[in-house]
């Protein structure tokens, strides 16, 4: 701490950082609670700091976590409605209420029957286009999980080709010398283009995946998809993008920088020959 | 998308938190379309592991849904906000205890003056942290990411990496200096 008993910068940084030992971490936050002018200060180093989010590859996160996010949400939601669509639905109900009178209206009541209905109407009118904007915003979501559904539709069609197919071939990989892991599988329609690996491997090394290759008979190794192990070990890589019709020699797996590479580049920890 | 102004962009958040506070399923997934690869990218740089990466982005947003209300857009920008609750909630899951500065994450002011969600200029500031970190010396990039991705402090960093804790204290102030320069 310095600068007249205002946190310095960097230790502001620090501390959003995560990096300050416990002891370090109380006496700045004991300053923080009651100083306005660190305090600020702290939110544009977090902010700083959460620049560094971008220093990690930037990935994808799978369709499937969208569509369980949505599940959840409208778990949650189906008990609860939305309280401005009630007070709105009450509001237009109140207007309802106001001309079921039985007597005949004097021309003063007519005068305020029309203010009334007027409000009513645009009440009406305004509740009709909140409905309206909200069907679409949900039309447009059941659009996309329709999409993410007949995504995953086509994926499990073609997983079934694959393993169906008479021309289906199975190649087997195996652990290259001084590299860990047990054997893992391909299998590969040519015809189709289609192809599922699985196999268990250890963590690839930080800033590292693994990246699998189809080698063809004749030309470069094509890029059959990068991929993780869970936390158990298991690797899988279903259905990549790959172009009909190649004959394969061999299939490989190497270890590539996060992302992978349009070429191998590193070490080869997995390979399988096509009999 | 690409065309929006900081101020506007700050808007759309601003109005779909709102509509979210009302129930708006459809703007809980705008802004999710927005974020997640962010808040995905952080949880798995540092989980490793897809699974619990998405464990992670559905909790944030899961969590933004339920506390929409409470959130207000004078203390953070949208992007900072589901990084910090992202990489927060990554590391306790990963250390298995709550080692990072706040734990009440949602009540946390974090200002940020760059846009962080899917566009042109979010891409332009990631080849400026990119850089930025490629420029550091190993050694303090080293430390930075241990710190950030892994949650580690000082002592933990110095017992990693068996280098005495003044040195990994030297480290990551003078990357601290370095960064706070390059982001300005």
């Amino acid at each position: 701490m310095s600068n007249a008993n205002h946190i310095d910068d960097q230790d502001l940084d620090l501390l959003a950082l995560g990096a300050l030992d416990a002891e370090e971490l109380r006496l700045l936050q004991s300053h923080l609670s009651g100083c306005a002018d660190c305090d600020r200060r702290m939110a544009e180093a977090r902010g700083r700091m959460s620049l560094l989010a971008f220093a990690a590859p930037q990935e994808t996160p799978s369709a499937s976590a969208r569509v369980g996010l949505m599940q959840r949400v409208k778990a949650s939601a189906a008990s609860a409605e939305a309280p401005a669509a009630k007070s709105a639905e009450d509001s237009a109900v109140a207007v309802r209420g106001s001309f079921t009178g039985a007597q005949f209206p004097t021309r003063r009541e007519w005068s305020l029957g029309w203010a009334t209905l007027s409000v009513g109407l645009a009440a009406a009118a305004l509740l009709l286009w909140i409905n309206n904007g909200r069907l679409d915003r949900e039309l447009q979501a059941l659009q996309k999980n329709t999409a993410v559904l007949q995504q995953k539709q086509t994926q499990n069609q073609h997983l079934l080709e694959l393993l169906t197919a008479p021309d289906t071939i199975q190649v087997s990989l195996a652990p290259m010398p001084g590299h860990p892991g047990a054997p893992a599988r391909v299998q590969y329609n040519q015809q189709r283009g289609l192809l599922m690996y699985a196999g268990t491997m250890p963590t690839p090394p930080a800033e590292y995946c693994y990246e699998l290759w189809l080698i063809p008979t004749a030309g470069d190794p094509i890029n059959a998809g990068v991929f993780y192990p869970d936390a158990s070990g298991r690797a899988t890589v279903m259905m990549p993008s790959l172009p009909a019709g190649v004959a394969p020699k061999a299939f490989a797996v190497t270890i590539e920088p996060e992302g992978g590479m349009p070429k191998p580049t590193g070490a080869m920890v997995q390979l399988g020959a096509v009999s | 998308m690409e065309q929006r102004t900081e101020s506007e962009d700050r808007s759309l958040d601003q109005d779909l938190m709102e509509a979210i506070a009302q129930g708006d399923e459809a703007a809980l997934g705008q802004l999710y379309d927005r974020y997640s690869g962010l808040v995905y990218s952080v949880a798995l740089r540092v989980l490793r592991d897809t699974g619990a990466a998405d464990e992670i982005l559905q909790d944030v947003f899961f969590q933004l849904w339920r506390k929409a209300s409470q959130f207000d857009a004078s203390r953070g920008a949208m992007g900072s906000w589901l990084v910090v609750m992202a990489r927060n909630r990554s590391i306790s899951r990963l250390r298995r205890k709550s080692s990072v500065e706040e734990t009440n994450v949602e009540e946390i002011a974090v200002a940020q003056p760059y846009r962080m969600e899917n566009s042109l200029m979010a891409r332009e500031m990631l080849a400026k942290v990119r850089g930025a970190m490629d420029g550091l010396p190993p050694a303090q990039r080293d430390a930075v990411e241990l710190a950030y991705f892994e949650g580690l402090t000082h002592s933990e960093i110095a017992e990693r990496t068996g280098e005495p804790l003044g040195t990994i204290k030297t480290r990551l102030r003078s990357a601290m200096e370095t960064l706070r320069m390059k982001f300005a």
